[in-house]
């Protein structure tokens, strides 16, 4: 008992502390030094129990948690800026986002989700630009493979990322270009061992039992952010599930010939009335992608943007989360998938950023049972044409980086509690 | 893919000749040409002459709708050709291609069955079908006729090929790998098929499967010693793989010794870099090959290049034992010296900024390796390894022993014995001009700094070393002016190693000569008697500053210099007091607190260990310093000392 009245003594008397030191605001605008980290320093403290402000709109998207020294040291630690703000400068912010004429509004971080990266065995964190900032940022991860998410482990997390991975069954459509490779050799045999221990004849028939899993997760609750390839052989999978789309050196057979008319679009997240890209050899796996893979060299980088949408923060919080930011213009980046061509998108999914002026969207949204799903186009937000073999990308040469923010706002974004929608 | 004039050459039954390069052949052929025409024209009704075209025409339009990815048409063109023509192959293939690729597998397995009624003997049939049926799902079929296959020419190892190959195409890579190993026992002959399963296995990620082939085919082959190598570094990187590899050539080697496969053994635990094994096998190498220390002489080379100093230094041992030829023994001998004297360098302590040994305990960790050196120059006098040796010697005297009159006299003679090589001759005096320094002889050492400054043929760092120095001498002497005038000259060049010490020296002197002339002579003065490791007399000189100008902008300069000073003497009591001064009297004044409170984690954290007290110190550089350049630094020992996991 006296240990009781101890401990509630001692939180007391922390509360205090924390109330009279007021408040930290953790400012996300062109002040912050390193945005990456603090997203690292939010997950910190929703991990040591911490509920956090976010603050939608205001200054990019600032972060305000208790003034508690600890945390003030660890942004110092981290290199991450914080400022003090006290009690009545705190009110005055509150007021300020809340108000009715301001487009901002406050959403609550209460737990830290439970994160899943989607790898395969011997994946190294370079190859993928969320396990790069999730590194970067300090924030745990776990990694699941084929067999975990078909034992239904998916079920123990909140988030499920998922990268360059190709649902179709085609090991990146790379034959055309690295089919003497030793690593594709490689690659392709560990997928084929683990499709015959798994009881499937071929590996596409794996990818997509894989990828119904990870559709039910979504469907029961859960968040799912995908990138680069794994947005349209995702949906790829999921259509054609009654159909053979591999050629020959894929999966040992010729494609069903009525592969393109036995999709079936009804069963995709995202994306609907796509062609696919017949052509074994060609880096490419639909029109989804747009660019077209083999057109990317005429992009010009100096020149290649992409434009992050507006939303209103009172009445659509959810894109407002995704798509926080210092800047709304953002450098684009390639990838085998680099933008979704708009018209093959379904109506039901919201576009948070596109190429204006064309018929490519880079980032999008939707909903999914009671889950979500966010598809992110491109591979490395600070590596404009990442290829194969490249050298890995130094986060810390990046700390500001518009593109890797959005990465992490997803990841922030389960944390959110949920709150009635103002009709 | 078959083009589709080869195809259409195929079908019509004729092969067009090479054409003769004379006219007289020329004419000839024409003429032969012109007689057989008229008479095919004389024998041939005209309905013969349009079937052979239609005919011709539909296996182009079928080819061509095969090329467009119309199957279907394409089928049903191969299909009525065929008809008209059932024992020709090109028709039948091009039906079965286009029935496989319409997934229609059972018109296939008919096809290929009629086909063999014919042709029952037709092992690419046999195989064919086999694929076909497993494609179908028939797996039992296709197995049973992939064995009926095998069963009608056991004897020849082309049937197994054709076989595994038809397995590899439908990946079954485990089912091929089988049929190369039954071949090899049908045929009696246990070296066939050796590269094609090495292939095979690597490919299935078997990486001792594919070992033992490869070791087989070295066996067969000795001196293809490199080829296997390249096969084998397509995986060798992957460690499992590596240490798979590396028992199977044990076994291999405990029941045959063989020179190629000690090499390659040695070769895969060099590429692990497990120096210890990699040693153990040379030693081995040189014993099988009669090597005399040559094969245990390249490997030292390589393993001191890696780094691994001990590995090396016994490999040069043993080499020097074995005996080496004598042409070789000096390389030898020199490189065993070396390595023993890296080896004592990275158990000395001393070489941190906080030490905490006194200096005469470097001693014992560099008494071998003079010795060494000098049983070189014993050995060898006057030459190349003796000059290299004295070399060797003098730093070691001048950097650890702070012996400046023996390293002299070991840098003269490398000059009497290398004369002649420039770079090596420059090095030596500027070497020597520092040692002159050390003793505070600075007319010496400008007369060597000087020739290197003004060598025409020195490297472009050297002569900027040598002007830096000249710059230095300038300085204690008091001679500001002429010093800043020459860091000018090498401040210009911003690429250069010594412009940031130039720049810091300059913007140091600037700032002092007009505002306290006289402190910057007493400090200038500590640091010539620091520089000859009068330690405890510059510090006095520069307590004295501190006391006699304390308004002087260069006081926290003095200070600074106080507790590196007292740190590198290993007094850390005295060194951590001097820092807290600085922080707390000259908090205000002085552009060095950031540098102050970052040496005081320093000390906290080398010096007395107390890592809670380096952790403070390091997180209050960060809270009253956000800006500073040692921030980064100071947030990466936090996170070491916290033992954080990123």
């Amino acid at each position: 008992m006296r240990k009781i009245l101890w401990n509630l003594c001692l939180l007391c008397l922390s509360l205090a502390a924390a109330c009279a030191q007021g408040k930290l605001l953790i400012p996300m605008d062109l002040r912050q030094t390193d945005h990456l980290k603090a997203y690292g320093i939010a997950y910190w403290a929703l991990t040591k129990g911490m509920e956090i402000d976010w603050l939608l709109n205001y200054r990019g998207g600032s972060f305000m948690l208790d003034g508690l020294e600890m945390v003030a040291t660890e942004c110092r630690v981290r290199g991450v800026t914080c400022e003090p703000v006290g009690a009545a400068d705190a009110a005055g912010i509150y007021a300020d986002v809340q108000r009715d004429d301001n487009n901002m509004d406050v959403v609550r971080l209460e737990k830290a989700p439970r994160i899943a990266v989607y790898v395969p065995p011997g994946f190294k964190p370079w190859d993928d630009a969320v396990t790069l900032a999730l590194e970067y940022a300090e924030i745990h991860y776990d990694k699941l493979w084929d067999d975990e998410v078909l034992q239904g482990r998916l079920s123990e997390y909140d988030w499920l990322h998922l990268h360059h991975e190709d649902f179709t069954g085609q090991y990146g459509k790379f034959y055309g270009s690295f089919a003497g490779a030793a690593w594709y050799q490689e690659q392709q045999a560990t997928l084929e061992r683990e499709a015959t221990k798994l009881g499937f004849k071929k590996v596409s028939e794996l990818k997509k039992a894989v990828a119904r899993a990870i559709k039910s997760f979504i469907g029961a609750g859960g968040f799912m952010f995908a990138m680069c390839s794994a947005t349209d052989t995702f949906d790829i999978a999921l259509a054609a599930e009654q159909t053979d789309i591999c050629d020959v050196m894929y999966d040992g057979d010729p494609p069903d010939p009525d592969a393109q008319d036995r999709l079936d679009f009804s069963r995709t997240l995202a994306f609907t009335n796509f062609a696919l890209e017949k052509n074994p050899l060609r880096y490419e796996y639909s029109d989804i992608d747009q660019p077209p893979s083999d057109m990317l060299a005429l992009q010009n980088p100096e020149t290649d943007y992409f434009t992050l949408f507006e939303f209103s923060a009172k009445f659509d919080p959810v894109p407002t989360m995704l798509t926080q930011n210092h800047v709304s213009v953002i450098k684009a980046f390639l990838g085998q998938t680099t933008n979704f061509k708009k018209s093959c998108i379904k109506n039901s999914v919201t576009i948070m950023a596109e190429k204006p002026g064309l018929d490519q969207v880079r980032y999008l949204h939707g909903n999914f049972g009671r889950g979500t799903f966010t598809f992110y186009g491109g591979h490395d937000p600070e590596d404009y044409q990442h290829a194969v073999g490249d050298p890995p990308t130094d986060l810390s040469l990046h700390k500001n980086s518009p593109g890797y923010r959005l990465i992490l706002n997803n990841i922030l974004f389960p944390a959110a509690r949920k709150k009635q929608q103002k009709t | 893919m078959i083009k589709g004039t080869e195809i259409g050459s195929v079908y019509q039954g004729t092969r067009v000749a090479d054409e003769e390069p004379a006219e007289r052949h020329g004419i000839l052929l024409l003429l032969v040409l012109l007689l057989v025409g008229g008479m095919l024209l004389s024998l041939s009704p005209p309905q013969a002459i349009s079937q052979t075209s239609d005919r011709d025409s539909k296996f182009r339009l079928a080819q061509a709708l095969e090329q467009s990815g119309d199957f279907e048409r394409a089928a049903a063109l191969y299909q009525e050709l065929l008809r008209g023509d059932p024992s020709n192959y090109v028709l039948f293939d091009g039906l079965q291609r286009m029935w496989m690729q319409l997934k229609r597998y059972d018109d296939v397995i008919l096809l290929v069955r009629n086909r063999l009624r014919e042709n029952p003997a037709d092992l690419n049939l046999h195989s064919q079908l086999g694929s076909v049926l497993y494609r179908a799902g028939h797996e039992k079929e296709a197995a049973a006729e992939w064995d009926a296959a095998i069963a009608a020419d056991p004897r020849n190892p082309g049937t197994y090929r054709t076989v595994a190959a038809v397995l590899s195409e439908n990946r079954l890579l485990d089912r091929a790998a089988a049929v190369y190993r039954r071949g090899r026992t049908a045929t009696g002959d246990p070296n066939v098929f050796t590269l094609e399963l090495a292939q095979l296995l690597s490919a299935s990620m078997d990486y001792a499967g594919a070992t033992t082939e490869l070791v087989r085919w070295l066996q067969q082959n000795p001196t293809q010693l490199p080829f296997v190598q390249g096969r084998i570094a397509s995986w060798s990187a992957k460690e499992e793989a590596r240490a798979a590899a590396m028992q199977v050539l044990r076994a291999a080697l405990a029941e045959h010794e063989e020179n190629s496969l000690l090499e390659l053994l040695g070769w895969l635990a060099m590429e692990g870099k497990d120096f210890p094994q990699a040693l153990a096998t040379y030693r081995r190498i040189d014993e099988v090959s009669h090597a005399h220390g040559t094969s245990l002489y390249q490997f030292a080379e390589r393993a001191f290049k890696e780094r691994a100093f001990d590995v090396a230094s016994r490999a040069y041992q043993e080499a020097i034992a074995a005996p080496l030829p004598p042409q070789r023994l000096p390389a030898a001998h020199y490189g065993y010296a070396c390595a023993l004297k890296e080896l004592g360098a990275l158990a000395d302590t001393a070489a941190s900024s906080v030490r905490t040994t006194p200096a005469t305990e470097s001693h014992p960790l560099y008494g071998g390796a003079i010795a060494r050196f000098r049983k070189i120059i014993e050995d060898y006098p006057v030459s190349e390894f003796s000059a290299k040796s004295y070399y060797q010697i003098g730093r070691i005297q001048f950097e650890q022993f702070a012996d400046c009159d023996g390293a002299l006299a070991s840098f003269e003679h490398v000059l009497t014995e290398a004369g002649g090589v420039p770079v090596l001759r420059y090095d030596v005096l500027l070497t020597m001009g520092r040692v002159h320094v050390a003793r505070g002889d600075t007319a010496r050492a400008v007369d060597r700094f000087r020739v290197v400054a003004a060598a025409p043929d020195a490297l472009p760092d050297q002569s900027d070393e040598a002007n830096f120095r000249l710059a230095e001498i300038d300085y204690f002497g008091g001679r500001t002016d002429a010093a800043i005038k020459i860091l000018d000259g090498i401040a210009v060049n911003l690429k250069a190693d010594y412009a940031n010490d130039a720049l810091r020296l300059q913007a140091f002197l600037e700032e002092n000569v007009t505002t306290a002339p006289e402190a910057l002579r007493a400090v200038a003065r500590g640091e010539f008697l620091a520089r000859q490791g009068k330690n405890s007399e510059a510090v006095a000189v520069l307590q004295e500053v501190i006391t006699s100008y304390p308004q002087a902008p260069l006081v926290d300069d003095a200070l600074m210099l106080i507790g590196s000073l007292q740190a590198s003497a290993g007094l850390v009591t005295d060194a951590i007091a001097s820092y807290e001064r600085l922080l707390t009297q000259f908090k205000e004044s002085s552009i060095a607190v950031d540098r102050a409170q970052f040496r005081l984690g320093e000390l906290y954290q080398y010096g007395t260990r107390d890592y809670g007290k380096a952790i403070a110190a390091y997180e209050k550089l960060l809270a009253d310093y956000p800006g500073s350049v040692l921030a980064a630094q100071a947030r990466k020992r936090i996170r070491k000392l916290r033992g954080d996991p990123f």
